[in-house]
């Protein structure tokens, strides 16, 4: 854990950048210079708003506008811009005996009704500040520009989240705007040490990437273990979350996700509490979070909205779904072309009938049923939405009835598969994954058998107990054992004896509430029993 | 020169000794000659074992960062030392052998009777190999997985044939001569318990130093009441034929039959045999490759992995005619034949460095 996060220091990276980076260019003072050299910058487009306007009393002051359309509340650049300058600075100014350089901090502070501004000094802050959406204003005679942020454009509104439901929580999902999806984090937690730190990632496209995470929560080790890898990438544009996940994840070549990933702002908000960094990125609605742990993927809202005792045992349901989901064909398999002797006779004898006449042997019978369902999944992913409906009749009457009578599968391989599909849905996190390995562990079942299965059953624990996400290790806290942590691994315990936050994540401050809390035990708490 | 940067935990040890005595054990049962009293001689076999583990852990304890090539080195010298660790890999290499060739044939006698027991052999080969590859850490933590359920599937099973057992299986108890008994209580100890004097390659990673051998002393005890309960189960099932059976675990679980439902889960068990397997397999073929590594000086002992692999692969194909060969080594031959290994070599490094005065204080030479 402490080899991991202890790799190449952070500033000799930093060092090596300074160096390439060319000189910044100050602006000049002189309005026209200005105003051409960031003309020269953002080229000819025309969405590029550059404009120029005479400000102060009587018009004296020379000053340009440089804001990209789109970008901007128009409306709010007239009433807190525009405005101001053109008509109400001739009240405030009054004697006119003010020196010139500070104008600049004149009308900042007195003149503008837009609170969220800060001066500029260099030609490329100009730029950057202008193509992120804010706008820019330049006055003739002092080398410096003022940033205004007035950022606004079309946004999806809230919704509740596509792929992760819940029965009793929040029907509020992350929005692909990144200050708006802050704003979500900043409702849930009023901690004033919540921090977002922002870098930007991508040569071209610049995403604004956010670390989020509780300060003197989280192992400062583990924030500058993040920053580090996210100061590595340097690409040329960060599309996505995706893209981050696969820049920084500790093990390339593992199947197993590393790193978590949400759309929920609450779930955010508990990994945040846990001890955990989250990483958003303008322009997705996921979150990710760092560390992620295997038995994450195992972990959802209800669990912890609901009271404990379902919550515990939906939590076995999926952890046998997903074994069920990656086991049950190649067990098939196995059973089928290897140890016959494991069915229980009447059964034996029916799946023996239904196997009577197919032209396969059992494991191509079960590959090809196992690629057309991957088939149909994903055109039932692709196709228009209208289009759904029909392909997901076709799958069935095709795969289900028409294979069987037309003696291209048997019935019981149907069912296997069925049951299959409906337990891979059970653990989104590890679906890919579990495609995989189902097709892999099929081939090694119809060549060797339960051997083969379990053969490759111990690399993949091998693999597992090898892992680690951010130094920490995946299968904790089950492996390397944590008694105190398995809390919330094969029970949900109740939320009163959730004293402490997970020692495996190793958050600073491990106590998350006080003793005592249970319900019911407390003398005062029985005041309305006594009454009744 | 640090080849082995993993450090494990006591806990980690206890669990990764567990399994690595279980081993074989689960196939073939300790103590075989003991027939019906085998669990009694088993039970006697644990105070030998820990007599011998009470030599090599004291050794291990002398020089706690070392593994014994590096403590052969320091006692005996430059060239005698690599000598005698020669001798010792040879012991591991032999061990791995008689291990693949119990499992392998098991496998291919009672269940893949028509597949070429070489796949076996190298499929199992290979997940140890890619294992020993990721370090002491790995497989540590590989047995915390594996162990625990390996213990919970034989108490299940041994609660699921209780309709089958019989008290009379077992009675009269000892009535065997005493010299049988005290050669079957002997063969229990050198295989399995004793063979953990492999674990001299091991006791370096420990990131505790600390009650070494009561860790050593908590897994031989634990397997060994485990064993022994095992064999009480069989032979209450069993009955006298015991000694007749070769896998009598197998047997003994075959017999289960609840209900019509829960039968035939003999070949569900096997799982937990292979599980065993890959960690005694793991164990031996990771102190052997470390083993060479430190003795030739090496910087990592990665490279040397897949030859000795393939090394094994040909060798366990040659090294017994038969299953039965082997198994009549293991009850005959290696009792006497380990001993030098599993103590007495340990115990004259242990006097030699004794009467050295090793280990020095750092600074001296030596």
């Amino acid at each position: 854990m402490k080899k991991m996060r202890l790799l190449p220091d952070l500033n000799s990276g930093k060092k090596a950048e300074a160096k390439q980076e060319p000189a910044p260019i100050y602006l000049s003072g002189n309005l026209d210079e200005d105003l051409t050299k960031i003309r020269n910058i953002l080229g000819q487009s025309s969405d590029v708003i550059i404009h120029k306007m005479r400000i102060g009393s009587h018009g004296t002051i020379d000053a340009g506008i440089v804001y990209i359309d789109g970008l901007v509340e128009k409306a709010l650049i007239h009433r807190d811009i525009l405005q101001p300058l053109m008509f109400n600075m001739q009240m405030v100014e009054g004697d006119n005996k003010r020196k010139h350089s500070d104008i600049l901090g004149f009308i900042q502070s007195s003149v503008l009704t837009a609170a969220d501004s800060a001066p500029l000094k260099d030609i490329v802050g100009v730029t950057d500040a202008v193509l992120s959406g804010n706008t820019v204003i330049i006055i003739d005679g002092v080398n410096q520009a003022l940033d205004i942020n007035l950022k606004g454009w079309e946004n999806r509104s809230l919704e509740e989240p596509k792929n992760e439901l819940a029965i009793r929580g929040a029907r509020l999902g992350f929005n692909e705007t990144l200050r708006l999806n802050t704003a979500l984090l900043r409702r849930i937690i009023r901690d004033p040490r919540l921090t977002f730190e922002t870098l930007r990632v991508g040569q071209r496209s610049k995403t604004d990437v956010n670390i989020v995470y509780i300060k003197g929560l989280i192992d400062d080790s583990l924030i500058d273990e993040i920053k580090q890898r996210l100061n590595r990438i340097k690409t040329d544009a960060i599309l996505d979350v995706g893209y981050i996940e696969q820049y920084i994840e500790d093990n390339p070549a593992s199947l197993f996700p590393q790193v978590g990933s949400t759309e929920r702002p609450d779930v955010t908000a508990a990994r945040i509490l846990e001890g955990r960094a989250a990483i958003l990125v303008d322009g997705s609605p996921f979150a990710l979070t760092v560390p992620m742990l295997f038995i994450e993927a195992f972990q959802n809202v209800d669990d912890y909205y609901a009271r404990p005792f379902f919550a515990s045992f939906v939590r076995w349901i999926r952890l046998s779904a997903f074994a069920v989901s990656i086991y049950l064909p190649a067990a098939y398999v196995a059973l089928m072309s290897f140890h016959q002797e494991l069915f229980p006779t009447p059964l034996l004898v029916t799946v023996a009938a239904a196997k009577e006449g197919i032209p396969f042997p059992v494991v191509l019978e079960a590959l090809i049923m196992i690629v057309l369902f991957e088939i149909l999944r994903e055109a039932g992913l692709r196709l228009p939405r209208s289009l759904g409906q029909a392909v997901s009749i076709a799958g069935t009457l095709v795969i289900g009835q028409a294979a069987v009578s037309a003696g291209l599968v048997g019935a019981p391989m149907v069912a296997v598969l069925a049951s299959t599909a409906i337990a891979s849905f059970v653990a989104p996190a590890l679906a890919d994954l579990g495609a995989l390995l189902r097709i892999i562990f099929v081939i090694l079942a119809g060549f060797l058998g339960m051997f083969g299965i379990i053969i490759l059953s111990l690399e993949l624990i091998s693999q597992l107990a090898a892992l680690r996400s951010f130094g920490v290790p995946y299968l904790s806290p089950a492996v390397p054992p944590n008694i105190r942590d398995l809390k919330d691994i094969f029970i949900r315990a109740p939320l009163w004896a959730m004293k402490d936050r997970p020692e495996s994540i190793g958050p600073h401050d491990i106590k998350r509430q006080s003793d005592g809390l249970k319900p019911g035990s407390d003398e005062a708490n029985d005041n309305r029993s006594k009454k009744y | 020169m640090q080849l082995e940067k993993g450090r494990i935990l006591n806990f980690e040890l206890i669990m990764l000794m567990i399994g690595f005595i279980f081993g074989t054990s689960f196939i073939i049962s300790p103590a075989k000659s003991g027939g019906q009293n085998g669990w009694l001689a088993v039970i006697i076999g644990i105070f030998e074992a820990l007599l011998i583990a009470f030599v090599f852990v004291s050794l291990s304890n002398k020089f706690k960062d070392k593994t014994i090539v590096q403590i052969n080195d320091l006692v005996y010298g430059r060239i005698l030392g690599k000598f005698v660790s020669l001798i010792f890999l040879w012991y591991l290499f032999h061990l791995a052998l008689l291990v693949l060739n119990l499992f392998i044939d098991f496998f291919s006698t009672e269940i893949y009777i028509n597949t070429p027991p070489t796949v076996l052999l190298i499929f199992l080969l290979a997940v140890c190999a890619s294992t020993v590859g990721r370090g002491i850490e790995v497989l540590a933590r590989c047995s915390v997985i594996l162990v625990p359920l390996t213990i919970f599937i034989g108490i299940i099973d041994a609660a699921l044939a209780i309709p089958n057992m019989d008290i009379n299986n077992i009675l009269p108890i000892l009535d065997i001569p005493m010299g049988k008994f005290l050669w079957a209580a002997h063969s229990a100890a050198a295989f399995p318990f004793a063979q953990t004097v492999a674990f001299t390659m091991v006791f370096s990673s420990l990131n505790n130093n600390k009650g070494r051998y009561s860790n050593v002393a908590m897994a031989i005890i634990i397997s060994g009441f485990y064993l022994s309960f095992l064999q009480l189960r069989n032979a209450l099932v069993l009955g006298p034929m015991i000694s007749n059976y070769i896998f009598p675990s197998y047997m003994a679980i075959q017999t289960i039959n609840i209900a019509d439902v829960l039968s035939r889960l003999e070949v569900i068990v096997t799982i937990f045999f292979l599980f065993l397997g890959f960690i005694k397999v793991s164990v031996i073929l990771y102190g052997i490759v470390l083993g060479s590594a430190q003795m030739l000086s090496l910087r990592s002992y990665h490279l040397l992995i897949i030859p000795i692999v393939i090394l094994m692969i040909i060798m366990a194909r040659s090294n017994v005619r038969n299953f039965v060969e082997a198994l009549d080594f293991v009850e005959k031959g290696w009792p006497i034949y380990a001993l030098p290994w599993e103590a007495g070599i340990p115990l004259i490094t242990l006097i030699v460095a004794i009467l050295r005065k090793l280990p020095r204080t750092e600074g001296e030479k030596i």
